[in-house]
């Protein structure tokens, strides 16, 4: 039995809501990988994720009177999580535009072979594409980068994403729409600098 | 607009390739520290509203005081003894002008 089963999540929680420091203690130890994946997954490599963790339980011990338990606990933490990385990367200023000398010598030529041969990326390349896919993903507005990356990365389904986020289908549906007509411009850009 | 779908499509996967090989490690006393960081904030907080709420006390006691004492100046001024004393104690502005004395 692994231990996510048998925490027992309602009982810390009453226990937390009761002002248990032990209890709280256990619940943080509980979270932490869900929310250390999530920021793993939303935010470049560079970001202090002990920082936001921790922000982010902050967060949620401050609204922990606002958990009406409508949703799994995980879920509404997740929301919580969610917004917090979109806060962050609201934070960060983007470049105003993409260019070919923001990549590294073997993401430009992982870009290069994409664009120009019609094969798949090479196993070995998997890293510079990984690279390259989050800075391009980095050009889009926060919100639309969060749908993208969990329809095309992670292969969530709208179901599934609008669980995650708290946002409906249709506002998934019109973000990933926004998202791929920004990534079609960006590699049409890049195509017409290449070939001139 | 097929192609670019194509690029972005091979690309992304051989990003769900690259393995994220970090290892979930919560840092030693992560949620000690984190706990008590929380409880530190919710008494601060709470000792800022007792503040708040002493200090408004004592602003209201002394607007009360302030409230009071004007209002018992006011009613010290001793009132005129009726409206005909009162109509010749003022002095007359035509005789002021034409140098009379309106108490003589």
């Amino acid at each position: 039995m692994s231990e996510d089963e048998t925490f027992d999540l309602p009982g810390c929680l009453v226990l937390v809501r009761a002002g248990d420091q032990a209890a709280a203690r256990e619940l943080v130890e509980h979270l932490y990988p869900q929310v250390i994946r999530i920021i793993r997954r939303h935010l470049p490599r560079r970001v202090l994720e002990e920082d936001l963790a921790q922000e982010i339980f902050m967060k949620m011990f401050s609204r922990m009177d606002q958990y009406n338990g409508a949703v799994p606990l995980p879920h509404w933490v997740s929301r919580i999580a969610v917004t917090t990385c979109i806060d962050h990367l609201r934070a960060q200023k983007r470049r105003p535009e993409f260019r070919w000398a923001d990549l590294s010598e073997k993401e430009a030529e992982v870009l290069d072979a994409v664009i120009t041969n019609e094969r798949e990326v090479a196993p070995d390349d998997a890293l510079e594409a990984h690279e390259l896919v989050h800075k391009l993903i980095a050009q889009l507005k926060p919100e639309d980068q969060l749908v993208i990356r969990m329809l095309d990365l992670e292969q969530r389904t709208l179901i599934e994403i609008s669980e995650y986020t708290g946002w409906n289908k249709s506002l998934v549906k019109v973000r990933a729409f926004r998202a791929r007509r920004k990534l079609r411009k960006l590699f049409q850009n890049l195509e017409q600098k290449e070939l001139a | 607009m097929k192609q670019s779908d194509e690029i972005w499509s091979r690309l992304t996967k051989a990003t769900r390739q690259a393995r994220d090989d970090r290892e979930i490690e919560m840092p030693n006393g992560f949620a000690t520290r984190l706990v008590a960081q929380g409880c530190r904030a919710s008494n601060l907080s709470d000792t800022l509203w007792e503040r708040f709420a002493i200090r408004m006390v004592g602003a209201s006691c002394l607007i009360a005081l302030l409230a009071v004492v004007t209002h018992f100046t006011f009613q010290s001024t001793p009132p005129a003894e009726d409206l005909t004393t009162a109509f010749f104690q003022m002095n007359d502005a035509a005789s002021i002008i034409l140098g009379e004395d309106s108490n003589g």
